[in-house]
């Protein structure tokens, strides 16, 4: 058969990400592939709707596609939430840090996940990894962030930040640079491309890096429009999303943050890392909010320490 | 039927649903709904229409806008207004149609403490309509200044607008609102232009306000307007010393105007109940017609009449400065039916590349595109500044407030021509500030 | 009709009740981040909370008193009788659009409930910031409706236009 299929791909990102970048690419090979008869619909920079609903858009086929932040979502995806922790998807350096992890979620996801992902296909787990904060002055110590208003970019992160004595703050992306600006916060926890993207060395430019966990987003597809494709171009859309996709998705982002480190410090901005002792409290920290929170996942009947203890054995089998 | 063809025939359904006086959000409303569903289908249509109250009535940046309406309503029952006008006519006498342009020069300063147009029109008419019918200034003078000085609120700093388009070109804020002050004070005073203008050509619609007083007696009168000074330092200095953020600047700055006018016994409970009550019909109606304007948005998008105008310019091949007025003509026809948010949501993402790939830097995009958006608050029929003026003058018919506004439009327009040819206007300030 | 405008009325002073509470809820923000140095958490969420009360519960009084915006450019040009049918026509599409409104906000409600989503900071539920719209809009249609059904009512309660 030489049926067409035209997916709707719906982001809150604007055309110049690397997510949207990504989709472009696939499109390219896609069009050699299968001569053309898969095209994704662009609807870009938040186009369709606010980068909150992306998820529901999806589910609810308003969208055929979008890439999902989850900790935009507060309480829709408890266990998913958990990836953002320090620790748990993001444990080791380099282009790869998310790698193994976020592959052996796909590999996990029917098991643990199916019942917050109803009426979605999880094709891609991306994460952007090791947030790090930004700061008007200039702060080393673990000490030093106490009573700082800082700005999260989700709830795991703003627990993260309230057990290391901080306030979290949330400041919508766009008013970030203006919020330190003026002072109105302190610092940002973000990522390298996100200084870059919203130019925020313009108002600040220290930098304490710390292992503080992912932002993990999530490619997700409507499962009926999944189901309708014709099996040849199932096919070859497979290729490049799911487990055969993941390598490549895995990465994505965090490429991105390992450009965007190198373009700024050669800018002026200036990165400090935890002393050895800090370092070692701040795991202690993580380690105790990660049993915490899986605890109280359990207890509401969520079989959550087993998932991260099953993440960890799945993901040593990818490294 | 194509869906850029569904997209015309939604342009001008909307067109003769408002023209047939039906409420604007309800036209927009309903062709939003249907093109979308004639589009993507009735139950899509359907999601995307359910979640745009939520997001828009949850919008932080837009809670400034009640509160800054409900500042300008106390200031104006306390009586700071009628003191900020007989000062003013003291401090411009001799000049005809002082008020007028004080109204301009108090909107600019307003502008710089509101992120919003529509929060500084809806403040400037309480505050300057009644001073202005006291001196028996012709109406069309009076709204036209205050459709027009209101559009200063987001183009001189803190502008909702440019924190939108911020948001969709990843831009720098900073950056932006630097870019913005100048080409602000320079629209500030085109529109004084207008105004000389305008009563060289029909002087009848303004006084000469009083005979000339001295300097004495002009800096005194100053002392009248104390706390519409003193309201004015705390929320702007709160603002820049980096205290208060726009939100909260606003709040200090209503719930001083009330303070003021309860310590000076000028305020009474009931003016504090009718100011309150004013001031929430005044925000929900302008909310309705957000959270339209934002269904009539989605419906647009889907239509890719953008995508399919960016396309025709590319393939053309135009010498830059044409592909920018050309840009220019169509926000300028685009503006009379979408409002700020819709304009940069549309065509941001569309056009930021051509005009990119033209040689211009994208700071200077996001400054242009707010001139188009102020031009479009004041061009019918959809204009959300002549729809403030609107709502707090029933007594004025639309067409005379149309007829008033227009020559008004002439001022933005000017400035979008201007600093197509001299780029630099726009962006030497960030430069210099910015760039080490 | 009088006690639907009774109504109206008290839901409009719920809206400034939210109106207060984002006056105060900022200036304690400020007050205490300039006295302590620490300033408290969920503020933003806090007013946007209040933002969504403030403004659905005065939505109704706007439909009821026909406070939408709209442009009468053609009062001028076209013989009464013709005038009342297109006024007629107006309020009937006006009623479908708070409908459409009502129908259309039930299902994120629902999902709100379903999902259990909350707020950032405060874990306020979303489906509660829900309620002033979902309520807000069932009562903006019953206002169309009675507007449809009395048209001259609001003409002698209202002093606006008309
Ligand atoms: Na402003
Ligand atoms: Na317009």
């Amino acid at each position: 058969a030489d049926e067409e299929v035209t997916l709707s791909v719906s982001l809150f990102t604007p055309p110049s990400s690397d997510l949207n970048k990504s989709f472009r690419s696939i499109q390219e090979a896609l069009n050699e592939e299968t001569g053309g008869r898969i095209t994704f619909e662009m609807y870009e920079a938040s186009q369709m709707g606010p980068a909150p609903r992306q998820y529901d858009m999806v589910r609810k086929g308003v969208a055929d596609i979008t890439v999902a932040l989850l900790g935009l979502t507060p309480g829709r995806f408890p266990m998913m939430e958990m990836l953002d922790m320090a620790g748990v998807v993001d444990t080791e350096l380099g282009e790869n840090v998310a790698g193994p992890a976020s592959a052996a979620v796909l590999d996990l996801s029917e098991t643990y996940l199916s019942k917050e992902l109803a009426g979605v296909k999880l094709l891609n787990i991306t994460v952007l990894p090791n947030p790090i904060i930004i700061t008007k002055e200039e702060y080393t110590d673990l000490d030093d962030l106490k009573n700082l208003r800082i700005r999260h970019p989700g709830p795991t992160h703003a627990k993260t930040l309230e057990a290391l004595g901080a306030v979290p703050t949330f400041v919508p992306s766009t008013e970030m640079s203006e919020a330190i600006a003026r002072g109105n916060i302190d610092g940002i926890l973000t990522g390298y491309t996100g200084i870059r993207s919203f130019k925020l060395l313009d108002s600040a430019k220290y930098v304490l890096e710390l292992a503080s966990g992912g932002m993990t987003f999530a490619v997700v597809m409507n499962q009926d429009a999944y189901d309708k494709m014709p099996d040849d171009l199932k096919a070859a859309f497979d290729k490049h999303f799911g487990p055969e996709g993941q390598q490549f998705w895995g990465r994505v982002l965090a490429r991105g943050e390992i450009e965007a480190r190198e373009e700024l410090v050669e800018q002026g901005l200036v990165i400090r890392g935890l002393s050895a002792e800090d370092s070692e409290k701040f795991s202690e920290i993580s380690q105790h909010l990660r049993e915490e929170t899986a605890a109280e996942l359990d207890a509401k009947g969520l079989n959550a320490s087993k998932f991260l203890t099953d993440l960890e054995a799945t993901a040593a089998t990818y490294r | 039927m194509t869906v850029q063809l569904i997209g015309q025939l939604g342009m001008l359904a909307l067109i003769c649903l408002v023209f047939l006086r039906v409420p604007v959000a309800v036209a927009m409303g309903l062709v939003g709904f249907f093109g979308y569903a004639a589009i993507n289908g009735f139950s899509n249509a359907l999601q995307v229409t359910g979640q745009v109250p939520y997001d828009v009535a949850t919008h932080y940046t837009l809670s400034q806008l009640p509160l800054f309406v409900l500042m300008g309503d106390l200031a104006v029952r306390s009586g700071m207004s009628s003191r900020l006008y007989s000062a003013t006519r003291d401090l411009f006498s001799g000049l005809r149609g002082s008020q007028a342009y004080a109204t301009l020069g108090a909107s600019a300063g307003f502008g710089a403490v509101s992120g919003s147009s529509i929060a500084t029109a809806a403040t400037m008419t309480r505050v300057a309509v009644p001073p202005m019918k006291e001196a028996k200034y012709d109406d069309r003078l009076s709204a036209g200044s205050i459709a027009a000085g209101g559009t200063l609120g987001i183009l001189i700093p803190p502008s909702i607008a440019l924190v939108i388009f911020a948001m969709i070109a990843e831009q720098s804020v900073p950056r932006l609102y630097a870019a913005s002050l100048i080409p602000g004070l320079l629209l500030c005073l085109l529109y004084i232009l207008v105004v000389a203008l305008l009563l060289r050509l029909s002087p009848n619609w303004a006084p000469v306000d009083g005979t000339r007083k001295s300097l004495f007696d002009r800096l005194r009168s100053l002392g009248q307007i104390w706390e519409i000074v003193l309201l004015f330092l705390v929320v702007i200095g709160g603002l820049y010393s980096g205290i208060l953020t726009a939100t909260e600047a606003a709040a200090v700055g209503a719930l001083g105007a009330w303070l003021l006018g309860v310590i000076t016994r000028r305020l009474s409970w009931k003016d504090t109940r009718t100011g309150i009550y004013d001031t929430i019909r005044t925000t929900a109606m302008l909310f309705v017609i957000l959270c339209a304007a934002n269904i009539f948005t989605y419906f647009v998008v889907l239509t890719q009449i953008p995508q399919g105008l960016a396309a025709l310019v590319d393939g053309m091949d135009l010498h830059p400065i044409v592909l920018m007025l050309l840009i220019g003509v169509f926000y300028l026809i685009l503006g009379c039916f979408l409002e700020a948010f819709g304009m940069i949501l549309i065509t941001v993402p569309i056009l930021m590349p051509l005009v990119q790939q033209a040689g211009f830097d994208p700071i200077w995009f996001g400054i242009f595109l707010v001139i188009m958006i102020e031009t479009g608050m004041i061009t019918p029929p959809v204009g959300m500044n002549i729809f403030v003026m609107q709502s707090q003058l029933p007594d004025m018919p639309l067409p005379r407030l149309y007829q008033s506004v227009l020559p008004f439009v002439l001022a933005p327009v000017v400035l979008s021509v201007i600093i197509i040819f001299f780029p630099a206007i726009v962006t030497w300030l960030p430069t210099l500030l910015f760039e080490r | 009709m009088s006690y639907f405008s009774k109504l109206s009325r008290a839901m409009s002073i719920g809206a400034a009740f939210f109106i207060a509470i984002i006056i105060l809820a900022t200036l304690y923000d400020v007050l205490t981040g300039l006295i302590t140095g620490r300033p408290v958490s969920g503020v933003y969420e806090i007013v946007e909370t209040c933002l969504a009360f403030t403004i659905f519960l005065a939505v109704p009084e706007i439909f009821r008193i026909e406070g939408n915006i709209r442009i009468d450019l053609i009062d001028y040009v076209v013989p009464r009788p013709v005038l009342r049918l297109i006024r007629a026509i107006a309020r009937v599409l006006t009623f479908g659009f708070a409908l459409l409104i009502s129908v259309a906000v039930l299902s994120p409600f629902r999902d709100a409930i379903m999902f259990g989503d909350t707020k950032y900071e405060t874990g306020i539920p979303v489906w509660f910031i829900w309620l002033p719209i979902v309520i807000g809009s069932a009562f903006a249609t019953l206002a169309t409706v009675f507007v449809i059904i009395w048209p001259d009512y609001e003409a002698k309660t209202y002093s606006g236009k008309e």
